[in-house]
């Protein structure tokens, strides 16, 4: 109680000098203030809708003494302490789940920075940076129309051209007419389709002319056609190369390639279990709560996973009903065979790229890279020498193929080896 | 001028043999019924469900053998709670240390980056609305370790819930590793703490062992 007199008689020289300081702040500028408000508010909260904690647009409006918002902001634990009669403030943290905001580092001019750039959050911007990226999208845009007004030109310069032979043709036709009378033309507009009809005759004499090479093309042809019967045969059951349309375009490049997160991230359960897991959309809100909007496809993209996990970006509350994402499967090995990620992941200690190919580079869709075929197992499992060394799940086992391979002296081992051809290996 | 006629045809035949695959197949299957059984695939759709969906749940308040439950709630008294009791069960030495380096580039490294300094590649972004705070800013430096695990496990302001990525023991394994980027020394702290408790230590280190489960996030 005593604390909160004092703070009372406080208040109103707090408030006197948060307006000297905006008032007398002329040092302090939108830009800093955007800054600061990157580096201090950002994590959690947005101007114009919920992030972690309340949308800040309007918070002057929302407090009556400014002095106790200046508070608020740069320790809003003490300040509840200080202030156990302010109702709204304590009514924020309940709403808020009672999750803290940590004391801010911040001095009083700094705060009424922060709170000038959310009065006009634009002002800064323009001058930081959005100006140059306004001119270079601006650019972006000419250029694809430019390109389609070339292409729609050139069509009908084309129509142009045409409409101008035929009528060519027709006033050739009708002097033609005009010259010739009209029975004499018509024997002669005979006559050419006549000659039309005999290109079917011409063909033949021209094949008994040139047999060797009728033969030849013949050869060529037979070859072609058996070749890619044998080739469709041959991918029966393979997939190689599959890359179907996904529900979402999700780039392996953006993620995996450019931004360089791990491929276990996502797919974690590769190293723990048979299956290499799909992540659920919840994992997909750990950077896309933040990341609301793509440089490829901007917000439609990422709104879908929204969609899917039942989140509101602008409440930030997961309200909607959850909606599974529909992936298409791409690697899928036949029921018959037995395959165990850990068991390669850890185990084989075997890099996710070497079954997968270059996924860091692969964009939208995705495709598969090997033909997961047996032969493909095989020929890896016969070649492959097992990681043994430094590989704590093969100390006992490779102390035991050495002594067994004295006289030999090998010491590396193949997949083979340790009986990796077995059938019952992967078929049982 | 025929001989170039004959090349279109050939040409085109080619085309049409190489050229009719359909991206949204994967082509023709020998034997359907042998690659694909009536058991439910993993992550197919099964209409023995109303909700379609062939992957379940563990039955509610169902617990994974030699899987201790997390006992505080995602809120600021469990993290309170969780920074005043939690202790980690795991002994401190250098093989742990690399293991939860390990764990740190597969799951932090994107966002917290290499030395822990919050200057990941992903909020380098403008997209991204903040700044990732640095392990050892003014804020962090002194967070306990109970914190530490829980923010892993239910994560804290923008960052999401780990829980189901990285298991109990990784998450530990963790926490040593980003004390060791606080430039704290994880052992020397860990020594004490299992003179004082040994007992206790080590069985917890036990169950906290043989966990291999996840949680379902």
């Amino acid at each position: 109680m005593l604390l909160s007199k004092v703070w009372n008689k406080q208040a109103p020289v707090l408030l006197f000098v948060a307006v000297v300081f905006s008032l007398s702040s002329a040092n302090v500028t939108a830009q800093d203030g955007a800054k600061l408000y990157k580096t201090h508010c950002a994590s959690c909260h947005k101007i114009d809708g919920r992030l972690v904690g309340p949308a800040l647009g309007g918070v002057q409006d929302r407090w009556d003494d400014e002095g106790n918002l200046v508070a608020w902001i740069k320790n809003s634990q003490q300040y509840l302490k200080d202030n156990p009669g302010d109702d709204y403030a304590h009514g924020l943290f309940e709403e808020y789940n009672k999750s803290i905001m940590p004391p801010m580092p911040i001095n009083d001019e700094e705060v009424s920075a922060i709170l000038a750039y959310i009065v006009n959050p634009d002002e800064g911007k323009e001058d930081a940076e959005g100006g140059e990226k306004m001119v270079a999208q601006s650019d972006v845009e000419q250029d694809d129309d430019a390109t389609t007004y070339w292409l729609l030109g050139f069509i009908i310069l084309l129509l142009i051209i045409i409409k101008v032979l035929w009528d060519v043709k027709a006033s050739v036709k009708g002097l033609l007419r005009d010259v010739k009378g009209e029975e004499e033309f018509a024997a002669l507009d005979e006559q050419v389709d006549d000659e039309g009809k005999s290109f079917g005759r011409a063909l033949k004499e021209w094949a008994g002319a040139n047999k060797a090479l009728v033969t030849l093309a013949g050869v060529a042809l037979l070859v072609i056609g058996l070749s890619a019967v044998y080739s469709g045969i041959m991918s029966i059951g393979v997939y190689e190369g599959y890359a179907p349309d996904q529900p979402i375009k999700f780039s392996h490049k953006i993620h995996a390639g450019e931004n360089e997160i791990s491929c276990v991230y996502c797919h974690h359960s590769a190293e723990k279990g048979k299956h290499s897991n799909i992540p659920s959309a919840k994992l997909c809100m750990n950077c896309h709560k933040g990341i609301q909007e793509g440089d490829q496809y901007g917000k439609e993209e990422i709104a879908k996973i929204y969609e899917a996990v039942g989140y509101n970006p602008q409440t930030a509350e997961y309200d909607g009903p959850e909606k599974p994402i529909k992936w298409i499967r791409i690697h899928n090995l036949p029921n018959l065979s037995y395959f165990n990620h850990s068991q390669h992941v850890v185990a084989g200690e075997i890099e996710c790229q070497e079954c997968h190919g270059p996924v860091e580079e692969f964009g939208y869709p995705m495709h598969q890279h090997s033909s997961l075929t047996m032969g493909w197992c095989i020929n890896c499992h016969r070649e492959t020498d097992v990681k043994m060394n430094g590989n704590e799940y093969y100390d006992k086992l490779h102390a035991q193929l050495v002594e067994k391979y004295k006289e030999e002296g090998i010491e590396k081992f193949t997949v083979e080896q340790i009986g990796g051809l077995e059938c019952a290996k992967c078929h049982y | 001028m025929k001989s170039l006629k004959n090349l279109i045809l050939m040409s085109f035949i080619g085309i049409l043999a190489t050229g009719c695959s359909d991206p949204n197949s994967p082509g023709l299957e020998y034997m359907p019924d042998m690659y694909r059984d009536p058991s439910i695939g993993t992550y197919e759709e099964s209409e023995l469900f109303p909700d379609g969906l062939g992957s379940r749940l563990p039955a509610e308040g169902s617990i994974p053998r030699g899987f201790t439950p997390y006992p505080y709630d995602d809120d600021a008294e469990g993290y309170k709670a969780a920074g005043e009791e939690l202790k980690n069960p795991l002994t401190f030495n250098e093989d742990v240390l690399k293991e939860g380096k390990q764990v740190y580039e597969n799951f932090c490294i994107h966002c917290h980056g290499k030395k822990g300094g919050g200057d990941g590649l992903v909020p380098q972004h403008d997209e991204w609305p903040g700044v990732v705070p640095a392990y050892d800013s003014d804020n962090l430096i002194d967070l306990p370790e109970g914190k530490i695990f829980h923010s892993i496990t239910y994560g804290k302001g923008l960052m999401g819930a780990h829980k189901g990525q990285i298991s109990q023991e990784d998450r530990w394994k963790l926490v040593f590793y980003v004390q060791s980027l606080q430039g704290k020394e994880p052992g020397q702290k860990m020594t004490e703490n299992n003179e004082a408790n040994e007992n206790g230590a080590d069985e917890k280190l036990e169950s906290a062992g043989s966990i291999d489960q996840t949680e379902e996030v």
